[in-house]
C-alpha cells in the first residue's frame, strides 16, 4: 500500500456526521446574511466624479485668459502677461517656439515699430523681435542655415536673419545655450 | 415542514463539499470543534459574498481557498495542536495501525501540510494547488517534494512504503 492511499484511509474516517452537519445548519441558519453585493449606484456615483474629473479637471488649471494669436495681438499692442499661469510649449500659440518648456510668462506687444514676443520659462527667457530695419551691434560669425544667412551677435545667446518677407528676425536669450544647440533652435524657428 | 431555500443551499454545500472542507481544515488543526468550525465559517463567507461560479470545480475551488485562508487564521488565533481527538476515534473503530501516519503527518510544517492534503487527499494537480493556496505553482512543487521525502524519512523506519 502506498503512502497516497494511506494518507486517503486515514482521511476517510474524517468525515462530518449528521449530528454536526445539523449542527453547522443551525448555526448558519441563526445568522441574518445579507449578500454582499456591489452596491452599483455608489460605483456609477464614483465613476461619474471621476469623469468630470477628468474632463474639467485640466481646464481648472488652464490659464483663465485665452491665448490670442499673434496677429491679433501684435495688431492691437495687447499684453497678455500672467505672472502666475503656467502653461507650456504647446499652449503658446504665438508661432514662435521658447527653447524651454515651461513658460512662466508671456507677453506680446510692440515698440518702436517692433513686435516684441517675450516668454519667460522656469531657468531662461527668450526674445524674439520682428522689425523693418536691421539690428545693430557687431556681429562675431555668419552661420548660414536653409538659405538664410544668421549674424551671431553672441555666441548661444544672440543672433538675427533676414526673414522672407523681407523683415529682420531678432533672437536675444537670457541665458547662453550651447552654440550647436542655439544653432538648431534658430533652425526650427526659422522662414 | 418545508426547508427554506438558504437551508437547502447549506445542505447542499455541507453534502457536497463537507467532508472536504471538514479534512482540509483538519489537516491544520487537529481538531474537531475548531475544524467543524472553519466548516461553518467557509459556508458564512460564501452566503454573504454569493459568488457566482462556472462549473462544480470552480465553485469547489473558492470553497477549499476560503477554507484554507480560514484554517490558517484560526491557528494562528488558537495555536492549540494538543487536540487529538482522531485518535481516539482511530481508537474507538480498532485501527491503531494507520494512525502513525496522522502522527507523521502532524510533524510536518503547516505549509507541507496542506500541500500534501490537496494532492493525496483531495487529487488536485500542482497548478490547482497553486491557485487554491495562492502561490507559484513551482513553490507548490518543491512544497510537495520536501513534504513527501521529510513523509518517507520519518516513517522509513518502522515501514517501507512506495511513492
Amino acid at each position: 500500500m502506498t503512502l497516497k492511499n494511506k494518507y486517503q484511509e486515514i482521511n476517510e474516517r474524517i468525515r462530518l456526521d449528521e449530528t454536526q452537519k445539523d449542527d453547522i445548519v443551525n448555526a448558519l441558519m441563526a445568522y441574518d446574511v445579507k449578500p454582499k453585493r456591489k452596491n452599483w449606484k455608489w460605483v456609477s456615483v464614483f465613476a461619474l466624479v471621476v469623469l468630470v474629473g477628468i474632463f474639467v479637471g485640466p481646464q481648472l488649471f488652464q490659464r483663465k485668459g485665452s491665448v490670442p494669436s499673434a496677429a491679433s495681438t501684435v495688431n492691437e499692442m495687447e499684453s497678455v502677461a500672467e505672472e502666475s499661469a503656467v502653461i507650456t510649449q504647446e499652449d503658446t500659440g504665438f508661432g514662435f517656439e521658447a527653447p524651454f518648456d515651461l513658460i512662466e510668462q508671456s507677453e506680446i506687444y510692440e515698440e518702436d515699430g517692433k513686435e516684441i514676443i517675450h516668454l519667460v520659462g522656469t531657468d531662461n527667457e527668450v526674445k524674439f523681435i520682428r522689425s523693418d530695419t536691421q539690428p545693430t551691434g557687431t556681429v562675431l560669425r555668419e552661420v548660414q542655415l536653409n538659405q538664410a544667412s544668421i549674424q551671431i551677435l553672441q555666441e548661444g545667446q544672440e543672433a538675427y536673419w533676414r526673414q522672407s518677407d523681407g523683415r529682420y528676425a531678432y533672437v536675444i536669450l537670457q541665458n547662453p545655450m550651447d552654440e550647436e544647440e542655439f544653432i538648431d533652435y534658430i533652425e526650427r524657428i526659422l522662414y | 415542514m418545508s426547508i427554506s431555500l438558504k437551508e437547502r443551499r447549506i445542505r447542499r454545500i455541507l453534502e457536497v463539499y463537507g467532508d472536504a472542507l471538514y479534512r482540509l481544515a483538519y489537516s491544520y488543526l487537529f481538531n474537531d470543534a475548531d475544524s467543524k468550525d472553519v466548516v461553518q465559517e467557509t459556508i458564512l463567507q460564501l452566503l454573504r459574498y454569493d459568488p457566482t461560479f462556472a462549473d462544480l470545480e470552480k465553485e469547489k475551488g473558492w470553497l477549499m481557498k476560503t477554507c484554507a485562508n480560514a484554517s490558517r487564521n484560526r491557528l494562528r488565533f488558537n495555536r492549540n495542536h494538543q487536540t487529538d481527538e482522531l485518535d481516539e476515534r482511530l481508537r474507538q473503530e480498532e485501527k491503531e495501525d494507520l494512525s502513525f501516519v496522522w502522527e507523521a503527518v502532524k510533524q510536518l510544517n503547516e505549509t507541507e501540510r496542506e500541500v500534501i492534503h490537496l494532492f493525496y487527499q483531495e487529487g488536485y494537480q500542482t497548478k490547482e494547488i497553486a491557485e487554491i493556496l495562492n502561490r507559484k505553482e513551482s513553490t507548490i512543487r518543491s512544497d510537495l517534494k520536501r513534504a513527501r521525502e521529510r513523509l518517507k524519512e520519518i516513517l522509513k523506519e518502522a515501514y517501507d512504503f512506495e511513492e
